[in-house]
């Protein structure tokens, strides 16, 4: 089962990932879709999420809280994390490596999205066939 | 800035453009159109950076501009009102965000703030006056959109 979150406060913006998502090879049953960390968080609570496309700047929580927080839920710390976003700096892509997650540039294509997933699928097939 | 950056914003709005709206630059002979509708400034959208430096970019586009920005995102036909300024200020913020490394120096680096649609009355040449302006005008198959970037 492969559970998509995206946390992402553009109306737009989320559609527009959610239609990249749907129109990509890999199999996603459900695509889950919050506003800001806090609807995340809730989310999170509720659903099975596999896989995190997480925009960095929002209102109210942002992307770096949400990831944070992530951080330090045994729960939830496994969940693979993109982070989307228009600005890399430096300072960003350290924090994103020290935890592990990755990360896409804005603008995006979904070639760029599927190579993400295609990560995720990569490892869940190695714990598969060694674990 | 040099006109080197000026150039960089051209490629780096056609790169948005492109990727996330599926338009395509016109061809230099179409650019003399007299049909072109130039864009009125009815709705632009303004990102504020600071950091390694301080400033603005305005992002204006045409009508048809606008409303093909919304529904090439959106996969449909018309955008209401709110999806228009909505996916206009997500495209600012991408073109801001890739811009302004530009300005990175001396490890310092600039911090974007959230993209807004700018007031009725709003004149950015006003709002920033103390500023250097550079204007760059971006030819699609869908419309026309000028940018201009304020920075010190």
């Amino acid at each position: 089962m492969m559970n998509v979150l995206i946390v992402e406060d553009d109306l737009t913006m989320r559609a527009y990932m959610k239609i990249s998502l749907l129109k990509c090879s890999y199999k996603i049953d459900q695509i889950f879709e919050a506003k800001n960390g806090y609807e995340a968080m809730a989310i999170l609570k509720k659903e099975s999420i596999n896989f995190i496309f997480t925009d960095i700047m929002m209102p109210q929580m942002d992307g770096v809280e949400l990831m944070k927080w992530l951080h330090n839920q045994p729960k939830y710390q496994h969940v693979p994390v993109v982070a989307v976003t228009s600005e890399c700096g430096d300072q960003l892509l350290n924090m994103l490596s020290f935890w592990g997650h990755g990360y896409v540039q804005k603008p995006y294509s979904m070639p760029i999205l599927e190579n993400q997933l295609s990560n995720f699928y990569k490892k869940n097939n190695d714990y598969n066939l060694y674990g | 800035m040099t006109t080197t950056y000026t150039d960089k914003i051209h490629d780096i709005a056609l790169n948005t453009f492109e990727i996330t709206c599926y338009m395509y630059p016109l061809d230099e002979w179409e650019m003399d159109d007299e049909d072109i509708i130039q864009p009125d400034g009815s709705v632009r959208s303004i990102v504020q950076f600071d950091g390694a430096a301080e400033g603005a970019m305005v992002i204006n586009p045409n009508g048809d501009l606008l409303n093909a920005i919304a529904a090439n995102m959106l996969g449909i036909d018309e955008a209401n009102e709110e999806e228009k300024k909505g996916a206009l200020c997500e495209i600012a913020n991408i073109i801001c965000g890739n811009t302004v490394p530009l300005f990175s120096r001396n490890e310092k680096i600039c911090y974007i703030r959230p993209p807004r649609i700018a007031g009725e009355n709003e004149d950015p040449d006003i709002v920033f006056e103390n500023m250097t302006k550079e204007d760059v005008k971006v030819f699609l198959d869908e419309g026309v959109v000028d940018i201009s970037i304020y920075y010190s």
